[in-house]
């Protein structure tokens, strides 16, 4: 236990560390803020940058940001009815007329309150959760991780995007391009036409920042044109009356928040807009109708929003299994660094896991501290032209990117993901899934040969073994009822909360 | 749903050219060597191509209500021009034409040019500023990058 509380209070006590946490939180809250940067594309980037630090370093720094760009989205939701990340798409249906009749300002404080609270409640549970769940990973089978690492890509899949064929393309193509290269079974090349360069692999950091960074500052070209709109933001901090009569809506919406967190592919936009859609229907008398400037359209996503980063890193620490995009990515970085999310993460490096906790904890302190503070130099930022925001991302991902092996060829890789990427988002296909693909894919792979290797290769022994195992048949069903029922599930739930809103 | 979606000109041929990627895709699974049995090299990366392939055939199926039915040369023409309009067809070459001069102008001549080109043709600020600001961001980065993350820029 005494090893635990030393491994969590590690950032806490070394000035260095803390720092990281804090600049974390600081620039994420404006990454978030800022339409067009999300945190998935600053901590992609940032993983070619941290390479060469030590593991702690680069985690508490990432922490920091992955905590304040979910919160930093709300504000720009508030001010602009632009939500700066899918998180915040939510806030912006009562954040935005608060803003219009004056009350910027405390919708920006019951956010802020909000998110803090619920990033508490996330973090809680993953100090709870993540330890047992770990212990009952060491039994899942081969088999298991394949469908679990299937069921990530099929929910990524159909709650990401206008339908669940595109999401499904959009994660078999990233599996795909993870498999190109040498195969790590048999050490046969594979998709890589003859090339030695190719026998390496395309690295998934030139794929992310290509994905998120180019193709989404050539998405904002089309807007540049739109000037900044300027506001105006006073007193912010909410009074303890009103937080202490939402108490049991807050409570309520984290623990959504952290359930579908913890879910393999979704995230905080979903945990949002279902915390939101949950308030609508169990608030009987809010302080203005939703959809006019209600408080509770406010608390309620965005205590869930913030609470799903701690579900997410349940699947993360635990599986191995991305919560959401931006775990996909913090799994690329610990395999950079060397370490294997999964079961024997915790076992091999204890320290990691309560480091991880106490990174996220003291994050969610500087994010009430940031939060209730800076708005005026905030408000300034938000303003930035895009026509000097856009290039600026483009140089930092052009010099991520050669970070990565000091190598111009990733560099020419970024480029061209980046461009099609942008192609695939013009056409409703979500980046997201792909780089979920990517990461999954391995790990899809090596758990079905071996699952097909238990049964000596036959395809009817490997169907029975799907539904023999009571948790292998728990994981068959889910798979087989997201196929056919839930298609279109992230349309469906965004029209039924507009339509309410309506 | 879809249905409701908006048309986009030049989706139906991308969709095609995705599904030509798939059967390519397939084709060279086919050709990765010792495709004895489900777990050799060769059988996920098959599974996984063909799933390209009826995802994409899917996607056009649900749609070719919605697709627009021009001539091949029209779609094509009506495509660029959302996808690629005047100045996002700009803008992409002008970052085409950065990437590959890093190799052959260094670090500091090629940023130092796309940054200032595009503060100007993105009318980020006036010409004069764009070469001072230019000129400071290109600092920063270096500095920042070269001793907070030590990233050696070329």
């Amino acid at each position: 236990m005494g090893n635990y509380l030393d491994y969590f209070l590690m950032t806490w006590v070394s000035p260095k560390l803390m720092f990281l946490v804090a600049i974390g939180t600081f620039c994420g809250i404006y990454v978030g803020a800022i339409p067009g940067l999300s945190v998935t594309m600053a901590v992609s980037i940032l993983i070619s940058f941290t390479f060469s630090w030590d593991i702690n370093p680069a985690l508490a720094l990432m922490a920091g940001i992955y905590m304040g760009g979910v919160y930093g989205g709300s504000r720009s939701a508030i001010l602009l009815n632009i939500p700066g990340a899918p998180a915040a798409i939510a806030t912006s249906f009562d954040g935005y007329p608060l803003a219009k009749i004056g009350e910027a300002g405390n919708a920006i404080g019951l956010a802020t309150v909000a998110s803090v609270i619920g990033g508490f409640i996330g973090i809680i549970i993953l100090a709870l959760a993540a330890p047992i769940i770990s212990e009952y990973s060491l039994l899942f089978a081969p088999r298991d991780y394949f469908l679990l690492a299937v069921m990530g890509i099929l929910l990524v899949g159909s709650l990401s995007g206008e339908s669940l064929a595109k999401g499904v393309f959009s994660g078999a193509l990233g599996v795909l391009l993870s498999m190109v290269g040498m195969d790590s079974f048999t050490g046969q090349g594979r998709f890589t036409f003859g090339s030695v360069y190719l026998m390496s692999g395309i690295h998934y950091v030139a794929i992310m920042i290509g994905l998120f960074g180019i193709s989404e500052a050539l998405v904002q070209i089309h807007d540049i044109a739109v000037e900044p709109i300027k506001q105006q933001v006073n007193k912010i901090i909410p009074s303890w009356r009103l937080l202490f009569k939402h108490l049991p809506l807050i409570i309520k919406s984290g623990f959504i928040g952290v359930w579908i967190g913890a879910l393999p592919g979704t995230g905080g936009d979903i945990a949002a807009l279902l915390s939101y859609g949950h308030a609508r229907r169990s608030v009987k008398k809010p302080t203005r109708p939703f959809g006019q400037g209600a408080y509770e359209g406010i608390i309620a996503p965005e205590t869930a929003n913030n609470a799903a980063i701690g579900g997410a890193y349940i699947p993360m620490l635990t599986l191995g299994i991305p919560g959401d995009a931006v775990t996909a990515v913090l799994i690329g970085a610990l395999f950079i660094h060397g370490l294997k999310p999964g079961p024997m993460l915790m076992i091999e490096t204890p320290h990691l896991f309560w480091f991880t906790v106490g990174n996220l904890l003291l994050a969610d302190i500087f994010l009430l501290i940031f939060g209730l503070s800076g708005i005026k130099i905030f408000t300034k930022l938000v303003e930035v032209r895009k026509g000097l925001l856009l290039p600026t991302i483009i140089i930092i991902s052009v010099v991520g990117t050669y970070a990565i092996n000091n190598s111009i060829s990733d560099v020419y890789w970024m480029l061209g993901f980046g461009i099609f990427g942008y192609v695939l988002k013009m056409y409703g296909f979500q980046v997201g899934p792909v780089i979920l693909g990517v990461i999954l894919g391995p790990l899809m792979e090596d758990n079905y040969r071996r699952a097909m290797l238990d049964v000596h290769n036959n395809i009817f022994g490997f169907f029975f073994q799907l539904v023999r195992n009571p948790l292998t048949l728990v994981l068959t069903l889910s798979i087989v009822v997201m196929i056919f029922g839930q298609a279109q599930l992230w349309t469906r739930i965004k029209t039924k909360v507009k339509r309410k809103q309506e | 749903m879809e249905d409701q979606l908006k048309r986009r000109p030049g989706e139906k041929i991308f969709i095609w050219f995705l599904l030509a990627f798939g059967i390519f895709a397939l084709t060279q699974a086919f050709r990765i060597p010792h495709l004895e049995n489900l777990s050799s090299s060769g059988a996920f990366p098959i599974f996984i191509c063909s799933i390209l392939i009826l995802t994409s055939i899917r996607i056009l199926w649900k749609n070719r209500n919605r697709y627009t039915s021009f001539r091949l040369r029209e779609e094509l023409r009506l495509g660029q021009r959302f996808v690629f309009p005047g100045k996002v067809l700009i803008y992409t070459l002008i970052l085409v034409l950065y990437i590959f001069s890093l190799a052959p102008l260094h670090f500091f001549a090629s940023c130092y040019l796309f940054l200032v080109g595009s503060f100007i043709f993105l009318k980020g600020t006036s010409i004069k500023r764009s070469f001072f600001i230019g000129a400071g961001m290109l600092v920063t980065i270096y500095l920042f990058f070269q001793y907070i993350f030590k990233v050696i820029l070329w």
